[in-house]
Formats: structure tokens, sequence, C-alpha cells
């Protein structure tokens, strides 16, 4: 049975940065349940939201199955995609390292899904043995039309989860600190909002 | 012992009283007031009184309204499904009530009898209605009015509006104007707006005043805790930002590729994020200099101000000099 919890972020604010419509636009993330994915999307949202003034909504899905029928749906403008999970998606074998991956999942989603992979966060923390696959800001390439900064900012996450204090800041999430103001403070101690 | 019993019967007398009159003016209220529905004024009309609006209302070119001080003017919250839209519910429309003008508004309260545009719901809460929405207006004029649980208090495109000693509070954004690029068949749609707001108050709203691409003029205001601008300037303008109290925001000022906006002798201080902060797509550097930070220690106003100290991607703002001491700006008066 789906679950979907919708928060929204912050405020809702109403205006989108790049139209300025009258009535501004929402950017809906959808994420898994995990301590990770709810993280990484945190970090998106709040970036996004402070850096463009785009009111952004959160959709946490079950499983990968339901998510990826709400992006097919347009009901999921941005997802962090990890690159096995989508590599199992596409029925695809895994290449020899974590660039090779990226590259075949990036295209593969391009080319099948009008997805775009953006810079990774880094590797997944969730598989620490398991370094081939990596977590990535997926964005729906529709949205780009009227959110055409929205690769830019979220380029500036690239890296993040190999960040000295990223698992610091996992274990907080996962001990029950909200995903959003753990992002929050980070993001605003490193000076990126 | 009885003395304390009578005092306490009496405070008992004095709720029961306040309450029935309470009521009975609540009630009477309700039933002098006059129900709108979607309507198109087809000739120069004054309102007075508790008018209550279920739909949208146009006002056409070469009509003026008048709305007399005192008057207080309530709108319904309806949606899309309701066929009380007039028009469009998309751009530059809402999909919830509005007051649309093409002609003129004039709404010229007095101290002691303001204006009161807000929402008819028991428990209002912001955009229950759209706007008092602008349309190729020109020289419209509100003062001592207060505006609150709409979208945008003021919505504008291709519009002269004057604003003055008004207040606006619980809205999505306090006055929003702006021209647009796209054609939607109307001239006024991509022409600039030109706003005069002074002596009026914004707070508790999530943003203040927002404009794009169009001329401003906007001082003597007291903009304060807005839970996420007090201003946010977009794009090519010509703007003039000054004697305004700006504090207690989430973000003071809040820029979006902003250009000729002349920002100075204001008090910008104590606003929780930033009391400047560029967006991402601002290419332009931007002067906010001579205005009052709330110190004259350089380190703590550069902590306040988001550019490119903080992410050399970003452009800078130029803060030197800074005022020395706040500025006497007699806002809201």
């Amino acid at each position: 049975m789906k679950k979907i919890i919708v928060l929204t972020l912050a405020i809702v604010l109403l205006l989108s940065a790049n139209s300025f419509a009258c009535v501004g636009r929402t950017l809906i993330i959808g994420s898994l349940n995990s301590s990770n994915d709810k993280l990484l999307t945190q970090l998106m949202a709040v970036i996004v939201t402070e850096r463009t003034g785009t009111t952004v909504e959160v959709k946490y899905y079950d499983n990968h199955a339901q998510l990826f029928e709400a992006i097919k749906k347009k009901e999921v403008n941005i997802l962090p995609e990890n690159t096995g999970r989508a590599l199992k998606l596409m029925g695809m074998k895994a290449g020899e390292d974590a660039d090779s991956v990226y590259s075949v999942v990036k295209k593969g989603y391009k080319d099948m899904f009008q997805l775009i992979m953006l810079k990774p966060f880094g590797a997944s923390v969730v598989n620490p043995d398991d370094k081939l696959f990596v977590d990535v800001p997926t964005v729906d390439s529709s949205v780009l039309v009227n959110f055409p900064v929205l690769p830019r900012v979220l380029n500036k996450l690239a890296g993040i989860a190999a960040d000295k204090k990223y698992p610091k800041l996992l274990a907080s999430v996962e001990a029950g600190d909200e995903a959003s103001k753990v992002a929050k403070d980070f993001l605003k101690k490193k000076r990126m909002i | 012992m009885k003395l304390h019993l009578n005092i306490k019967c009496s405070w008992i007398r004095l709720f029961f009283l306040s309450t029935v009159i309470f009521f009975t003016i609540s009630a009477f209220q309700a039933v002098l007031a006059t129900e709108l529905f979607k309507q198109t004024l087809i000739k120069d009309a004054t309102w007075n009184g508790t008018i209550i609006l279920n739909g949208d209302v146009y006002v056409p070119s070469g009509v003026t309204l008048t709305i007399s001080p005192g008057t207080t003017i309530k709108f319904r919250k309806i949606d899309k499904n309701s066929e009380q839209n007039l028009f469009s519910t998309t751009t530059p429309y809402y999909h919830l009530a509005e007051l649309i003008i093409r002609g003129k508004l004039l709404a010229r309260g007095t101290a002691d009898k303001q204006i009161v545009f807000t929402s008819a719901e028991s428990i209002p809460s912001p955009a229950d209605w759209g706007a008092v929405n602008f349309l190729g207006s020109q020289e419209s004029e509100m003062e001592y009015v207060k505006i609150s649980y709409a979208y945008n208090g003021i919505h504008a495109h291709g519009s002269t509006v004057k604003v003055s000693n008004s207040e606006f509070s619980h809205n999505g954004v306090g006055i929003s104007f702006k021209k647009e690029t796209k054609d939607v068949a109307a001239p006024w749609f991509a022409e600039t707006s030109n706003l005069m707001i002074s002596y009026s108050k914004f707070f508790k709203n999530k943003g203040g005043i927002a404009f794009r691409s169009s001329q401003a003029s906007i001082h003597h205001n007291d903009i304060r805790d807005n839970s996420f601008f007090a201003i946010w300037p977009k794009e090519d303008c010509e703007a003039l930002v000054t004697y305004n109290e700006i504090t207690d925001n989430k973000k003071g000022i809040y820029l979006y590729q902003a250009r000729g906006v002349q920002l100075e002798q204001n008090n910008i201080y104590g606003n929780s994020s930033y009391d400047i902060a560029v967006g991402e797509a601002q290419d332009y550097p931007f002067n906010a200099a001579n205005n009052w930070f709330g110190t004259t220690d350089m380190e703590k106003i550069r902590e306040m101000i988001f550019d490119k100290h903080s992410d050399p991607d970003l452009v800078e703002i130029v803060i030197e000099p800074f005022l020395r001491e706040a500025v006497d700006i007699g806002a809201g008066q």
C-alpha cells in the first residue's frame, strides 16, 4: 500500500524564482524512506529553496517501484537516485568501476526516461564496502524549461556524501533528528545557503 | 467571603454580557452584509459597509470603483470548480476570488476608518483569496487599507498604483508586481508597472514586496517578521528603496538578476538568515552602500550578507561605505 507523506519544506513560499508566475510553481522531490535518502532529499530541498526561492515539497515512498511510478506520472520532478538501483531497474550489468556505472546509467536514464543525472553526491554510505555505486541528484528534463538554474544549484552538492561530517549527519537522522533541520544546519555552517 | 463572591459574580455577568453583545453584533453585521457573486461592474460604483465576495468582481476599463472609509470587504474561499471565476484560473488570474481592476480603484480610508480586505473564512489562512489584481489600471490609489489572508495582497501588471499608510499581513506576498514577457493577448501583461509604496507595514506575510522588471518607489515602510523575504527585486528595474525598516525577516533583501535598484538609507538588520542575499542566478554586482546594518563591525555585517564572500560563484554585494548609525525613517505612520 502506497504511503505518501507530504512534507512542505519550511514555509510554503508562493513564488517560483524562475517563472515568478502570479501563482508560483512547486517542485516535488520524491524519496525513499531510508535515512540516507531522506538526508540527501532534504539537502536538495533546502538548497533549492534557499538559493532560488522556489517552493519545494517532499514526498516519501515505501519502495523504488512506487517512486519510479510517480516519476513516470510526472508527480515527482527530482529524486536522489542510486546508480545500483538504476542499474537494476534497467536490467543492465554493472561496469568495472563507479565512473563507468555512472556513465552507463546516466545515458540509460536520459534515453529511456528523459531523466537527467547531475554530478553525484558521492559514494553510497548505505553500502560502504561497495564502492561501485553512488547516489546522484536526478531531474526530470521537462522541469528544466521552467527551472534552468536547477542543475547549477544541485551540482553544488556534488561530493557532499564524501564530506567527513556526512556520517555524523546520517547518524543524527537515524537517531530521530529531523532531516530538514540537519540538512539546513549543515549547509548553513558551510555557507552554502 | 461574601464580597469575594460578589466580585466573582460581577465578572461572570460581565463576561456573559460581552459574549451576548459580541454575537449580537456579529449576527447584525452578517445580516447587513452585501453578498456579491461573480460580476462585471458596468458603471462607476461606490462600496460601503460590509461586502462579501463569493467570486471575482471585475472593474473594466473606464469604470471607477470607489470604496468608502470603514468598508470591510471579505472574500470567500472558492476553487476553480466553483464557476465563480470570471476569466482564466491561471496567470495573471487566480483560481481564488479576486477583485480585478482594469479601470480604476480608489480605496481611500482614514486613520480612524481603515478599509479592510480580508478572508470571509471563520478560520482564515493565507491564500484564502487571490488579490486586488491591477491589470493595466492607471492612477489607482489605496491608502489606509488593511489587506490580509490573500495569495498576493496587491498584484499588478502594467499598472500605476499608489499605496500608502496601509498594512499587509498573513498574505503569501504583501505586494507583487511585474512585467511579463509572454503575450496573453493583453497589452498590459507585458508592460511595466509603477508602484509607489510608502508609510506602510508588512508583517507576518511569507514575503513583503516582490517586483520584476518594474518601476518602484518604496520608502518609509516597516517590513518585519515575514517568513521568507522583506523585499525581492528581480531583473531589470527602475526602483528607489529608501528609508525603510527591514528587520526580523528571514532574508531582508533577496536578489534575483536584479539591476537598477537604488537601495540606500535603510535600516537592514536583525534578519534571521541574511540581511541581503543573492539568489543563484544573480549575475550583476549589487550596490548596497549607505545603509545601516545594525552594527559598525565589518565582520558582523559580512556574516549577514550572502554573496561571493560565501560562494565564489556568486557576485559581490557592495556594502561600503555603510552608515554608522540608524536612519530615522518614521515608518508606517
